[in-house]
């Protein structure tokens, strides 16, 4: 069996998620949301995913997370929930963007565009950003026009905002800790910048190099990425029967 | 305790209302049938503000003229893409829309249902949006949020009583706080049954917070409503075709105009057995 784009991400994405730790997905995030599920099923069963926020322990896949779809959740929250573990904080919190840059600030409101803007959709919850002890982040577009050197707008900030680190800008909590895109994992150096250390999908790494808008370096490096045969079972078995990731 | 109505009898009654709440969560449990109701009444001018996320339903007020502000973190139609017109009216100015996130919408709720002139933010970190943002009250050490209230909430649930109380089958997302926050609450609800049955179901937003009720069965479509229908993903493509090809007027004829028994004919008896299928899958 050879694995889905979407669902090599859920898998890279799974692994780096831990037992016992407390996470949110955004509405429409089949991705980190199967990644959860995987997790809860394999190595990480006391996982407690707040779906939506509000949909705690979703059951399985739908189409679409906010939608009317049964997610079979364990329990249900209100956004008054939300609003108090955003302050409270979490574990872990997911975030997708129109840009990422090479800092993993990410960017949902609005892209420049000569004297105009191209207008994002917005993001509902930015302060998770700093109150989850970490954050993942991940994109379905490896390619220039979203992994960009400077976002135009800084929806929640990565490990720089303006020349100053999480640190010198009083941020508590680590951040940005990976990014996962359809061709590879990314994870933040001492100085924050996002650099490569798994190719997951074959592409050639001048190719890679070309379709990132940031110094990736001359050379790939040597890991390897394998899906085991039980990860892909379970994913596509018992996570994934309608294969919304294939 | 609540007075039940019909959607015409809401059109007449709008009045000089300047803010509306629009209860569920992208495209989840949106009141649709009392925002076309809305539409029909013509009232414009109209701030709105919503759960941190909006669809379909804040999106067709703005295709329709009718909004000068917009309070809401995110609108889009999650994966089924852009919510057209408002993308439109951010990039050419022809709306206003608040900088707020979820602390800052929520904040504002929280502040008015306490009758607090403040609501606590001190989470909000560094970022383009929250630096600077004009919504903040700065006290001391300290900032947060005023008060939220608008004049009027039109929620959905799928279930309620002649007294007002309602049933959300899935998450009530911020329906109570904004029900807390308005003058004036109405609700749609896929079905009207007796007190005794939302009682045993549990009562998610009581009766006491709500004004009118109004039994509309698919109400919330083009969105979901759980355990009834899903979103109707081909309609949502089929309005966002409208919006970006200029012909909104074509749409709003065939599907706002007529009063919600034409709608739900219109969409046929096929396509709402569909969507209720996969509602219960």
């Amino acid at each position: 069996m050879t694995a889905s784009i979407r669902e090599r991400m859920a898998v890279l994405i799974s692994r780096a998620l831990n037992d016992r730790e407390v996470v949110l997905t955004g509405a429409a995030s089949a991705i980190p949301l199967a990644a959860c599920l995987l997790a809860r099923q394999r190595h990480a069963p006391g996982l407690t995913v707040l779906g939506a926020g509000v949909y705690i322990n979703p059951g399985r896949l739908v189409p679409e997370f906010t939608a009317g779809w049964d997610c079979h959740p364990q329990a249900i929250a209100d956004m008054s929930d939300v609003f108090a573990v955003t302050e409270l904080g979490i574990d872990v919190m997911f975030y997708g963007g129109m840009q990422i840059d090479r800092h993993g600030s990410i960017n949902l409101h609005q892209i420049r565009k000569g004297d105009g803007i191209i207008a994002g959709p917005g993001l509902a919850n930015t302060m998770l950003g700093h109150t989850a002890r970490r954050t993942i982040l991940y994109t379905e577009r490896h390619e220039r026009r979203t992994l960009v050197d400077a976002v135009d707008f800084v929806s929640v900030v990565g490990h720089r905002y303006r020349g100053r680190s999480r640190a010198e800008l009083g941020l508590p909590n680590e951040g940005p800790a990976l990014l996962v895109t359809p061709d590879a994992l990314m994870r933040p150096d001492a100085d924050g910048t996002l650099g490569v250390e798994l190719v997951h999908s074959g592409a050639a790494w001048a190719d890679l190099r070309d379709r990132t808008g940031w110094d990736i370096g001359e050379a790939p490096p040597p890991a390897r990425f394998e899906i085991s045969d039980e990860e892909l079972d379970i994913l596509r078995r018992v996570v994934d029967p309608r294969g919304l990731l294939r | 305790m609540a007075q039940e109505t019909s959607l015409a009898a809401f059109a007449q009654s709008v009045g000089d209302v300047t803010s509306v709440a629009l209860g569920g969560m992208l495209l989840e449990n949106r009141p649709s049938a009392l925002v076309r109701a809305l539409i029909r009444s013509g009232r414009g001018g109209l701030f709105v503000t919503s759960a941190p996320a909006g669809s379909w339903d804040i999106d067709v007020l703005i295709a329709a003229g009718l909004v000068k502000t917009v309070r809401v973190p995110h609108v889009s139609f999650a994966v089924a893409g852009t919510a057209p017109a408002t993308k439109a009216a951010k990039e050419n100015g022809s709306v206003a829309f608040d900088p707020v996130d979820e602390a800052l919408l929520l904040g504002g709720y929280l502040a008015a249902s306490a009758e607090a002139d403040i609501q606590l933010l001190d989470n909000l970190g560094v970022s383009d949006f929250a630096s600077e943002n004009p919504l903040l009250i700065k006290v001391g050490d300290h900032q947060g949020v005023g008060p939220l209230r608008v004049d009027l909430a039109l929620l959905h649930a799928q279930y309620g009583d002649a007294e007002g109380n309602l049933v959300h089958v899935g998450s009530r997302w911020a329906d109570l706080l904004i029900a807390r926050a308005a003058k004036r609450v109405v609700a749609q609800v896929d079905k009207i049954v007796p007190a005794r049955v939302t009682a045993k179901l549990g009562v998610t937003v009581p009766g006491y917070l709500v004004d009118e009720i109004v039994e509309t069965p698919l109400g919330a479509h083009p969105t979901g409503s759980v355990g009834a229908y899903v979103a109707d993903l081909a309609h949502l493509a089929e309005y966002q075709a409208a919006v970006k090809a200029g012909s909104f007027s074509s749409y709003a004829d065939r599907y706002i105009t007529p009063d919600h028994d034409a709608y739900v004919a219109e969409l046929g008896t096929a396509r709402h057995a569909a969507l209720s299928a996969e509602a219960q899958s």
